[in-house]
């Protein structure tokens, strides 16, 4: 079996490493967009709610959630199928880093523009989309990437409940040739290879997205 | 704008995409849950799973026409289904224990795993009487289960201590230490050993039995496993040890 | 007739009185100039009429409506005034032309090509059609104002605030705007503004309300205002002024 042979067999399992990867970051978008708009309401509840959530989410460890989400739900009859459950675990985790991200960025729109907007007779939610959305988005991109990265780098835990991504074909050829330190090379450069593309992917986005003048530019 | 718009929303619909895609087995599917880390109880092989422990279970399928659906896990991932009952049952080589007792129910072992020291074959190194064991090196991986054997039984013995064990990050070093002469005696289990004898020249220089025995783990308080145990009854003890002869050899 | 008519204004910030109950009156085709010292409350003033600050008390009439009572429909208000800020706050995000499209397709419901056709009329009357598709990063003060001005103006408002538009600016790029709001000056555009640049008030104004701690001083055109008054808070504040340029 030559180096060339275990990557092919790796690439299966990456597949679905970038599905998970992909699924989550949508989630995890969903989930951070969500909390970053509902920290705009200044409701004490809510802000409760939200500090909570943030504490919570960002202190427990992926793979203790995932384990209370697929092996612990199903004890209070409440069955998630394993790719959803992977997928819900880490969106609500870098949903949690995201929402600060987006935060941030939120703040980072100039209050000028926002009074604009307001003397212009825009309603909250149009100042939210015309002018807030596209400048904090912008904003967030370099932040996002490395969310996005450090979600990939959690998908070997999606093997946990059994979906086949690259670590478990890995491990299973491992067991049987015994060829650990090729095979975990290979692991790395197939890793190395999706984290390229999806940096590269976002770096274009941002590039054909960016405006002269904005901040984090 | 609108494109970054949409490309959010498209990023934010995947998940309830895939959601969608897994099905409701039907109640009469048996679901597995394995590591196919563990020749040759169970591994893959081409995607194939393959196994004793799989060998036996599909006789049992076949004895009670069931079907039944494999899934892999890595190991904890495996126990984890069984407690969680998101699995039927998991098999990979997994010992019984008391602590796994505690959240899982076994059926009767169905093989007794030995724990082997193993030596390269040119050396021709056989230990008759324990007491031999003091002048050679023994070496395996840190962590693993031998540490509380040797350290429990053995010291006390005066057989071995355990500071003098060699330890190593994985079998693979321990090992290449064996091929090189650096390590006399590499402790493995009968499971492993099978697996190293296929790759190397190596041979049993003592063979520990009667302590580790592998069983089928089902969820707490599952009928399938009565009906399995009545299984290998019915199978009766020759055919299962010449199901495992066959793949430990 | 009177567009706007304001009525005993008094706006409170934690306890001080910022304005002291302010009469004003702007007539439609009027320009107005409001003038004053820093923290004399003329930038809060401007900012009541519009209910960017809720004002404390008094009335505020805008075409005949009390749009000091609750239930006010604000954002239909404020559509109806364009309002030009000291620091141009043109939306960093977008070009010139859009800067001036987004209003006009979003709450006044115009087609992209038809505010398109609008924003270049608009931008032609200032001398700023070959910078549309420039971001603001890209422009100078004057050319950040001119546009600013475009963007409030295209929305065809009853009314034109302007917050100090020329405070910003270097004296240069400061007549170059002054000239730009001096043209809407002749062109009767409705105009109420603050500053405290003199040559801005004089060459836009048909009066110039003179504010001095919240209150109302005088109002005279430009000529009479700084000459002929002796009140020693406007000769002291026009001298002030002065020296500055």
């Amino acid at each position: 079996m030559t180096f060339w042979n275990i990557l092919l067999i790796l690439v299966k399992g990456a597949g679905y490493t970038v599905l998970v990867t992909l699924a989550s970051i949508g989630a995890g978008l969903a989930v951070g967009l969500l909390l970053a708009v509902l920290s705009l309401v200044r409701w004490k509840t809510v802000r409760l709610l939200l500090a909570a959530y943030t504490y919570v989410f960002r202190s427990i460890p992926v793979l203790v959630l995932l384990f209370i989400v697929f092996f612990g739900l199903p004890g209070m009859g409440i069955r998630i199928p394993p790719f959803f459950s992977m997928v819900l675990c880490l969106g609500l985790v870098s949903g949690a880093y995201l929402a600060e991200i987006f935060r941030g960025a939120m703040a980072a729109v100039s209050r000028d523009e926002i009074t604009a907007a307001e003397a212009m007779g825009m309603k909250r939610v149009q100042i939210f989309l015309y002018v807030i959305w596209p400048q904090m988005f912008r904003m967030a991109v370099p932040g996002m990437t490395n969310e996005f990265t450090s979600i990939l780098k959690y998908t070997p835990f999606a093997y946990t409940v059994g979906i086949p991504e690259i670590m478990k074909e890995a491990m299973s050829l491992a067991a049987l040739t015994l060829r650990g330190l090729e095979i975990y090379l290979a692991v790395g450069i197939l890793y190395y290879l999706i984290y390229k593309v999806f940096v590269v992917s976002f770096e274009t986005l941002e590039k054909r997205f960016r405006i002269p003048g904005l901040a984090g530019e | 704008m609108k494109k970054i718009a949409l490309l959010v929303c498209l990023f934010c619909l995947l998940p309830l995409m895939f959601s969608g895609c897994s099905k409701n087995e039907e109640a009469s599917v048996i679901k597995v849950a394995v590591c196919p880390t563990s020749p040759p109880n169970l591994y893959e092989e081409n995607g194939k799973h393959l196994g004793m422990d799989l060998e036996i279970f599909e006789g049992f399928c076949q004895a009670r026409n069931r079907r039944y659906s494999i899934t892999s896990y890595d190991w904890q991932g495996m126990l984890g289904a069984v407690i969680g009952k998101q699995a039927d049952v998991a098999f990979s080589a997994i010992s019984i224990t008391d602590k796994r007792k505690e959240v899982m129910d076994f059926s009767k072992p169905y093989m007794d795993n030995t724990w082997n020291l193993v030596s390269l074959k040119k050396r021709n190194l056989v230990i008759k009487d324990l007491s031999e064991l003091k002048k050679y090196s023994i070496g395996y991986p840190r962590g693993m289960a031998y540490s509380d054997f040797i350290k429990n039984k053995l010291e006390p013995q005066g057989v071995y201590k355990l500071s003098d064990v060699k330890m190593y990050p994985t079998y693979n070093e321990v090992l290449a230490d064996l091929k090189n002469g650096n390590l006399d005696l590499a402790f493995l289990d009968g499971s492993v050993a099978s697996v190293y004898r296929k790759k190397m020249d190596i041979q049993d220089s003592y063979v520990f039995t009667g302590f580790d025995m592998f069983g089928f783990a089902f969820p707490k308080g599952s009928p399938l496993r009565d009906d399995f145990d009545r299984y290998l009854a019915e199978l009766g003890p020759d055919k299962l040890k010449a199901i495992v002869n066959k793949w430990m050899n | 007739m009177a567009l706007i008519e304001v009525q005993d204004l008094v706006k409170r910030f934690d306890g001080k009185e910022v304005l002291k109950g302010v009469n004003v009156l702007l007539s439609e085709g009027q320009s107005k100039v409001v003038m004053g010292a820093s923290g004399c409350g003329k930038s809060t003033l401007l900012k009541c009429l519009n209910l960017l600050v809720a004002p404390t008390s008094g009335r505020i009439i805008f075409k005949g409506e009390d749009i000091t009572r609750p239930g006010v429909d604000i954002h239909r208000l404020r559509q109806d005034i364009g309002f030009v800020f000291q620091h141009f706050a043109l939306y960093t995000h977008l070009t010139v032309e859009e800067n001036i499209t987004l209003g006009l397709r979003k709450i006044r419901k115009m087609k992209t090509a038809a505010a398109r056709e609008k924003a270049a009329f608009e931008l032609e009357r200032v001398g700023m059609f070959e910078h549309r598709k420039k971001y603001p990063a890209h422009l100078s003060g004057g050319q950040k104002q001119r546009a600013a001005i475009v963007r409030a103006l295209a929305m065809d408002p009853a009314v034109l605030f302007l917050d100090e538009p020329t405070s910003a600016l270097d004296p240069q790029m400061s007549r170059e705007v002054v000239t730009v709001i001096n043209k809407l000056y002749l062109d009767n555009i409705t105009m109420f503004c603050v500053t405290h640049d003199p040559f801005l008030a004089k060459y836009i104004s048909d009066s110039i309300v003179f504010m001095h701690e919240g209150v109302i001083v005088a109002e005279d055109i430009a000529e009479r205002l700084f000459y002929e008054h002796d009140d020693p808070r406007i000769r002291q504040f026009y001298l002030s002024v002065i020296d500055h340029r």
